[in-house]
């Protein structure tokens, strides 16, 4: 119990006032000469003990009264966590870094006010205590460990910007846990300082962060309190929300086309919002979109690259205060061309009959339309099973094997796989189905992901409407050489009807086995698969369940069929290779080849110019492996030998998750529920954290329930009195009256 | 027509000295205006004749009219009742009580009896007097003639509250002495146990005496009106004192004091007894009116 007026508690003194009165009453009488006494003698008999005993109490009452008057007044509190008050604590405070605490409005920038408050609560704390800062959207400690020279936090603080991606909530709270177990001060304490928008703390994570709170509670050595300080911001944003590139690989010269959606996140209008097309540092074109509120606008650009390397792309937009989403930077790598080997199983001199002839065409579009001033990428050369050795398999980085009986080269195509080439296999009427299951699923080898099955379907007659078909599901596609089909302007896959298929058996995971895990990468609507790849060794292989012609399906007949085909092969070639486009906070990871060398360290200069010197790790094979997972600025990383030398070097870009742009925040009740849910309060600023915090530590005020109290006691005064003293006015006339006849 | 009791307070006669001045002030201002006795008798105030019956005396044949009229005639006159008057005066130390009307019990009830005595007395009735606490302190016996009345008056004026009240036991020692069977007049507070009490009246009422019990009460006795803590001192054994709360016992008080007076007033109906109950501040007249009221009815 402590109290925030203690001086007020000398009022209590005043139960000395009814106890004296009490007492100088009972020593103070008047003397009577009394003659009726026979008519008192029962009265004081029989009520002495009663009287007695009304009369301590009400003593007691009316002692109790001033005392209880005098403790309200005196502001008392009751002590919840004795070991609180003016004791060191364990805090640990969970910021959110990400981009969207960024978002000004008229009180400034919510992530800057956070840091300003996290670094006066680190300064408030009692000697002693122990602190760590989480970055919630760096997912990382501010520090290695939680410290008592909270300076230091307050010091390293103090030049952080939120440029973070989004948050893992539950992640960081699990993080949060594991710094807080080896925090050990008498009382703990966790605080959040975030945005809290919908995205990251709406109900899609809710059973995680649950379990992240649960085990952070039961885990530490004390339960810490929990609080939660929401630190909104603007709400209008415009973002670069994505940006599309029609290929995957751009070939020299090769017109490419560009989209970028530019999405209004707010409830503002943007008129006229100028979108700009960069390359390197240079500005190409530019282009204007108007947004109504919630809309979503595309902005196309083309242009071809007349140099092979590393390109690096921008789109960026221009006009509202949230900076770190206006641009998406991408780098693509354009190549002089790449070389596929298609293997025709069933070769044919008239047009369109050889079962490699609609692939030829579909991967050299414009080499076979005769367009002049447009660029193929893609190089096909057409050969045969029996053809298919190392020396032509070197020439080429992908090779497609259409219909083919069997192939006396399957060990060369293995050993090319193994090394990173890339495989598509199309069955057909041609293909010696258990040989293949032998040879390239089956005991000697696993090339294919899966066994060639049964056919299923029915053959068309006479050319008419398919009596039994399938077509592809209709389903959100995720894989990267195909999530370009989402977007139905790209092409529609499910306008392809299928009449005949292999059934696809896909094999159980065996053991950790790379090479076994396969993945369906299209299934028909009837659930049978219809593309299949799986690893094997440091490529990849497709297998399909119909040709490449168009005998059992339609397909090569579709206009879809030139983009898939193109994507396909152009992922394959590039499957190998490290992903160039990241988003920040994921790990860059650079492959350098013998030839390339890269020597034992390499240099990273991220998007701010700041260089960093990266160790080489070094494989079986003498192939170099960069690791480098400081990216959380947005922009474009280099990464290039010691000695500045041009061969290994390499563009990286990393942008902000778009999931941040949105910058709408919990509605007062989810906010609230989401506290309920962690147990956790809520406080609006310094002040209602400071009195929280005072109450907190010192208690909780009772002075309702003493006052109510006191009341009590009144009344029970006033009724001791009336059970002393008789039963009222209107009696003793009736008494009088009586007592007069 | 107006009379002193009109005009004067109870107050204001007390501070008058002489009890026979005051009681001749009372009676007469009570009497003046009054009728005759409507009683009819053989005294010496002549009313009327009437024929003779066999058993009248023959002194009271009126023997000029037989002369004249041979026949015999019985002259009646006013009634001369020459009543047995005994006045009984409790003098116990509860009658000492003097409450915050200033005006002692023992003062008001002797008062009372003096006015009764002087309004007797003025009637031709013979009137006796006892005093009494524990015991018989003074006893008058009965007298007609007028001298009698300062005998009265003084024997009252020398009574002062003596010990503790032993009511029933002084009545039945009394008994005895009313030899002839009369009015008995008790001026008492009554205060004690209720049965013996009313025992020692149903003693008297089967002597032929007619009961005439004057309760005399103070205000303070009725209504208990005391606040602060006070010690009680008996009036009728000062050793007995004891310090009390009066507010927190005058509940109870007035029930039991409720259940004597009924209890009392039960008693004295069962045995014809008529109990006045007189509060010390109601006029002195009341005594006298009360008792001419049940005089009427009897």
């Amino acid at each position: 119990m402590a109290f925030l007026t203690p001086i007020l508690l000398f009022g209590a003194a005043a139960f000395s006032i009814p106890l004296v009165i009490h007492l100088l009453n009972r020593r103070r009488f008047t003397d009577m000469e009394w003659g009726a006494v026979h008519l008192l003698e029962t009265s004081i008999r029989q009520n002495r003990r009663r009287l007695r005993l009304l009369e301590l109490l009400l003593l007691l009452t009316r002692v109790a009264i001033p005392i209880l008057l005098a403790l309200c007044l005196a502001g008392p509190i009751l002590r919840g966590l004795e070991n609180f008050m003016g004791k060191e604590t364990s805090t640990m405070v969970l910021l959110d870094d990400s981009f969207s605490m960024t978002a000004t409005d008229p009180r400034g920038i919510p992530f800057n006010r956070s840091r300003d408050e996290v670094g006066a609560l680190l300064q408030s704390l009692p000697r002693g205590s122990e602190a760590q800062v989480v970055l919630m959207g760096s997912a990382a400690p501010l520090v290695d460990a939680p410290t008592s020279l909270v300076e230091n936090l307050s010091q390293e603080l103090r030049g952080r910007e939120a440029v973070a991606g989004p948050i893992d909530t539950t992640a960081s709270i699990r993080l949060a846990g594991s710094q807080f177990r080896e925090m050990a001060r008498a009382a703990g304490e966790v605080i959040v300082f975030s945005d809290f928008r919908s995205a990251d703390w709406g109900a899609a994570g809710a059973a995680g962060r649950l379990e992240a709170i649960g085990a952070l509670r039961d885990e530490s050595t004390i339960a810490p309190e929990i609080t939660l300080f929401p630190q909104q911001g603007g709400a209008e944003n415009l973002s670069v929300h994505a940006v599309h590139v029609s290929a995957l690989i751009v070939g020299r010269g090769q017109r490419i086309s560009i989209r970028a959606n530019i999405k209004n996140h707010g409830r503002a209008s943007y008129p006229e919002v100028p979108v700009a097309f960069e390359v390197g540092e240079t500005t190409v074109a530019t282009s204007r979109v108007s947004l109504a509120p919630g809309e979503e606008a595309q902005v196309r650009f083309t242009h071809i690259f007349e140099e092979p390397g590393d390109q690096r792309i921008t789109i960026r937009a221009q006009g509202d205060a949230l900076e770190a989403d206006n641009a998406f930077h991408a780098v693509i790598p354009v190549w002089e061309e790449v070389p596929v080997l298609l293997v025709d199983g069933a070769p044919s001199n008239r047009p369109l009959e050889g079962e490699t002839d609609f692939l030829e065409l579909a991967l050299q579009p414009f080499n076979a339309a005769g367009r002049i001033g447009l660029a193929d990428l893609i190089r096909p050369e057409v050969t045969t099973p029996n053809r298919v050795r190392s020396d032509v398999l070197e020439r080429a980085r992908v090779v497609i094997a259409a219909n083919c009986r069997n192939s006396s080269g399957m060990n060369d195509l293995m050993n090319f796989v193994r090394d990173g080439g890339g495989l598509i296999f199309f069955p057909g009427d041609q293909v010696d189905v258990k040989w293949w299951n032998r040879e390239a699923h089956g005991s000697r080898s696993l090339l294919l992901p899966c066994p060639v099955g049964d056919l299923r379907g029915a053959r068309s007659a006479g050319g008419g409407p398919l009596a039994k078909s399938a077509r592809i599901l209709n389903q959100r596609l995720t894989h990267p050489a195909l999530d370009f089909f989402n977007d139905p302007a790209n092409g529609r896959l499910a306008d392809v009807e299928f009449s005949l298929w292999h059934h696809l058996e896909i094999p159980e995971a065996k053991g950790d086995s790379a090479d076994a895990a396969a993945t369906v990468l299209l299934r028909l609507d009837n659930g049978d698969p219809l593309a299949v790849e799986h690893a094997f060794g440091k490529g990849r292989v497709i297998q399909f369940a119909v040709p490449a012609d168009a005998d059992w399906s339609n397909l090569p007949t579709q206009p879809v069929y030139v983009p898939l085909m193109q994507r396909l092969v152009t992922y394959l070639s590039t499957a190998g290779a490290p992903r160039r486009n990241i988003e920040t906070g994921e790990s860059l990871r650079a492959v350098f080849t013998e030839e390339e060398g890269g020597g034992e360290e390499m240099l990273v200069i991220d998007p701010a110019g700041e260089e960093h010197l990266v160790a080489v790790r070094r494989e079986d094979d003498d192939r170099g492996i960069l690791e480098f997972d400081r990216t959380s600025a947005p922009g474009f990383y280099r990464i290039q030998a010691v000695d500045g030398s041009e061969t290994a070097a390499r563009w990286f870009a990393a942008n902000l998750s778009r999931r941040e742009s949105d910058l709408t925040a919990l509605t007062e009740e989810e906010l609230e529920s989401l506290a309920e849910s962690l147990g956790a309060q809520i406080v609006r600023d310094r002040e209602e954290y400071e009195t929280m915090d005072h109450l907190r530590r010192l208690g909780t005020e009772i002075w309702r329930p003493l006052a109510f109290l006191v009341l009590a006691f009144l009344f029970l005064e006033m009724f001791l009195q009336q059970a002393i003293t008789g039963r009222g006015a209107r009696k003793e006339k009736v008494k009088r009256a009586g007592a007069q006849g | 027509m107006a009379g002193p009791t009109d005009i004067l307070e109870p107050d204001d006669l007390a501070r008058v000295k002489g009890l026979q001045f005051f009681a001749r002030t009372i009676v007469e201002g009570f009497t003046t205006g009054l009728h005759a006795s409507p009683h009819k008798g053989f005294s010496v105030e002549f009313k009327q004749r009437r024929p003779y019956v066999p058993g009248d005396e023959i002194r009271h044949v009126d023997w000029k009219v037989f002369a004249r009229s041979d026949r015999y005639y019985i002259r009646e006159f006013e009634e001369e009742t020459n009543v047995r008057a005994h006045l009984l005066l409790d003098a116990s130390g509860s009658m000492g009580y003097r409450g915050t009307g200033g005006i002692e019990k023992l003062d008001y009830a002797r008062k009372t009896a003096a006015c009764l005595a002087y309004l007797l007395m003025g009637q031709q009735d013979s009137v006796g007097l006892a005093t009494f606490d524990t015991q018989v302190r003074e006893f008058v016996p009965n007298r007609s003639r007028t001298s009698h009345l300062a005998v009265l008056l003084h024997a009252l004026e020398m009574a002062a509250p003596g010990g503790e009240t032993a009511l029933p036991e002084v009545l039945l020692e009394l008994v005895p002495r009313l030899q002839r069977r009369g009015l008995v007049l008790l001026i008492s507070d009554c205060f004690g146990e209720v049965a013996p009490f009313v025992k020692a009246l149903s003693l008297i009422r089967s002597r032929g005496h007619e009961v005439i019990v004057f309760q005399i009460w103070d205000r303070d006795e009725l209504e208990f009106p005391f606040q602060r803590s006070t010690r009680l001192i008996n009036l009728e054994s000062r050793a007995d004192a004891q310090i009390v709360d009066p507010a927190s016992l005058r509940r109870s008080y007035l029930e039991n004091l409720a259940a004597y007076r009924e209890e009392l007033a039960f008693g004295c109906r069962r045995h014809h007894v008529d109990l006045v109950p007189l509060v010390t501040d109601e006029p002195y007249a009341k005594s006298l009116s009360r008792y001419l009221d049940l005089r009427l009815r009897s």
